[in-house]
């Protein structure tokens, strides 16, 4: 009987926190239009949030994209079709690994910064400072953030899949002892519209949920240090699962919508 | 003028202010104490709309701020220098930059000319000029106080002025410099003063009128020869640690 209590009260904790991120979502995007627009903010948050994860993207790209061929290169070789490494390279890459590797190396590092900035500006009482100077929050902090994540993390995910497609490159050469040429023209041939048009719209999805969780965990952040150390993780781990969970429902959404372009 | 008329307040079902009414004259000093708890700075957080009453009105300068919309509210604010409890100074911004905030924000006035403002302000609360550049944290308790103080006045030229718990946490003689801030400013600026603490010694040096909060009621609301007749268990009960730590110093011999 507790056991079915503790569930509805789950459920109905999970559906109420739900209700809440979606209006604030809906509030944050409101805050984009309109005056004034916080230039500054917005450059520096794009500055720290994508020089500043570069080096991690970059890191994990290239061994990952060097993981990845090397295991499809010694399947490819049981067939005698190690050849085909650089198109299975550009579909992982680009469409899956890219997006969702950028996505959850982003939501690791910047959602954390945000959520613990935020919480600790809310808990020092900061915004209410900010708001009884007749700035509005929203459009000062959590604005200038979105539009920074819109923006890198798609940029980011590029540099990863180029990153990515290197490593493969380099494990192409010199393990698998394919030509440069054989490798590159078949990443080529894969680099087509229905490709690239998945690997854009993850990001920017991604780049939503980050901003979304983030600084919604921030915002409502309360109990002091302690509190703010609970958001910043929740941060964290909400963020990577319905990155993980949006993955799956951005791809058979779009696979659906574009299937005649793959 | 400040008024409320009937209030009500709760979070999550919990009342923190219940049927609140008091008025303030413009021009006056008002000091609310009460227990730690007992919904004090959640008054001052309803004079300036950042939480909204359940019910009830309150009046800041004729206007009834209940059901505002946010703009008309921000207008309102303007007339309004808030200084929070431990300060509350935006921690990645310099003095210079906390102090003259507002104007950096809503004015295009030059950058030379609102250093020029914040310095002045920066003498004005009794600080020098070399700060300008530190960070809020390499100030002390006292000097953080007083930069909020500075720029909540360098930010709306208020007609009133909020103090939540301005000398919690400050040495005596960094108390008695905020008091005298204060003073000064209800003296020279003529405007609304209402002060939120639970030290009653720092209380007496600033107004003689007060109201005493209890469990988010209004216990008392008048001056000091009042408040030390009154008979309301409340008060009393309130007013006790403070009359007994007297009666404790006037027996007690100085070498």
């Amino acid at each position: 009987m507790k056991l079915i209590e503790l569930i509805i009260g789950w459920i109905r904790h999970f559906a109420f926190e739900s209700q809440r991120l979606f209006f604030f979502s809906v509030r944050m995007i409101a805050a984009l239009f309109g005056r004034p627009v916080y230039a500054a903010e917005t450059f520096e948050q794009m500055y720290l949030i994508g020089v500043g994860s570069l080096f991690l993207v970059v890191l994990t790209g290239i061994s990952a994209g060097q993981g990845m061929a090397l295991q499809f290169a010694n399947e490819l070789a049981d067939f005698g079709s190690k050849n085909y490494l650089g198109r299975i390279m550009a579909i992982a890459i680009i469409r899956e690994l890219g997006p969702i590797l950028t996505g959850v190396m982003v939501a690791a590092r910047v959602a954390a910064g945000i959520t613990a900035e935020i919480g600790a500006m809310k808990s020092s009482n900061q915004i209410d400072a900010m708001i009884a100077f007749g700035i509005d929050p929203m459009r000062k902090l959590a604005a200038p953030r979105l539009i920074s994540l819109l923006i890198m993390v798609p940029v980011l995910t590029v540099i990863c899949d180029v990153i990515s497609l290197v490593g493969g490159w380099i494990i192409a050469i010199f393990l698998a002892h394919i030509t440069s040429l054989t490798y590159w023209t078949a990443v080529k041939e894969r680099l087509i519209f229905g490709n690239l048009f998945i690997g854009l719209v993850k990001p920017v999805v991604f780049a939503l949920i980050i901003a979304f969780v983030s600084c919604y965990k921030g915002f409502t952040a309360e109990g002091g240090t302690k509190g703010v150390g609970q958001a910043t993780t929740e941060s964290v781990v909400i963020s990577s699962i319905v990155i993980l969970v949006g993955n799956f429902v951005v791809t058979k959404v779009v696979f659906s919508a574009i299937k005649g372009y793959l | 003028m400040i008024e409320f008329r009937n209030v009500n307040f709760s979070i999550e079902g919990h009342p923190i202010i219940r049927n609140v009414s008091f008025a303030i004259p413009t021009g006056e000093s008002r000091i609310i104490m009460g227990h730690s708890g007992s919904g004090k700075s959640t008054i001052l957080r309803l004079i300036l709309g950042l939480v909204r009453p359940e019910s009830g009105d309150i009046f800041v300068d004729e206007k009834n701020i209940v059901g505002m919309k946010e703009g008309d509210l921000n207008e309102i604010r303007k007339r309004i220098g808030m200084v929070f409890q431990d300060g509350a100074l935006f921690d990645s911004l310099t003095v210079g930059e906390n102090v003259g905030y507002y104007l950096l924000e809503h004015t295009r006035l030059k950058f030379r000319e609102i250093e020029s403002r914040v310095r002045e302000m920066l003498g004005f609360v009794g600080l020098e000029e070399q700060i300008i550049d530190r960070l809020p944290d390499q100030l002390s308790g006292g000097m953080q106080r007083r930069v909020a103080i500075g720029r909540a006045l360098l930010s709306t030229d208020p007609r009133i002025m909020l103090y939540d718990e301005p000398t919690t946490g400050l040495d005596p003689e960094m108390t008695s410099t905020i008091i005298n801030l204060v003073n000064r400013l209800s003296e020279v600026k003529k405007v609304t003063t209402v002060v939120v603490t639970h030290q009653i010694a720092d209380a007496f040096e600033i107004s003689d009128k007060f109201i005493i909060i209890d469990s988010g009621e209004v216990a008392f609301d008048g001056d000091l020869a009042t408040m030390r007749k009154s008979q309301d268990p409340r008060v009393v009960d309130f007013l006790r640690p403070f009359r007994e730590s007297m009666t404790n110093l006037r027996n007690k011999e100085f070498v």
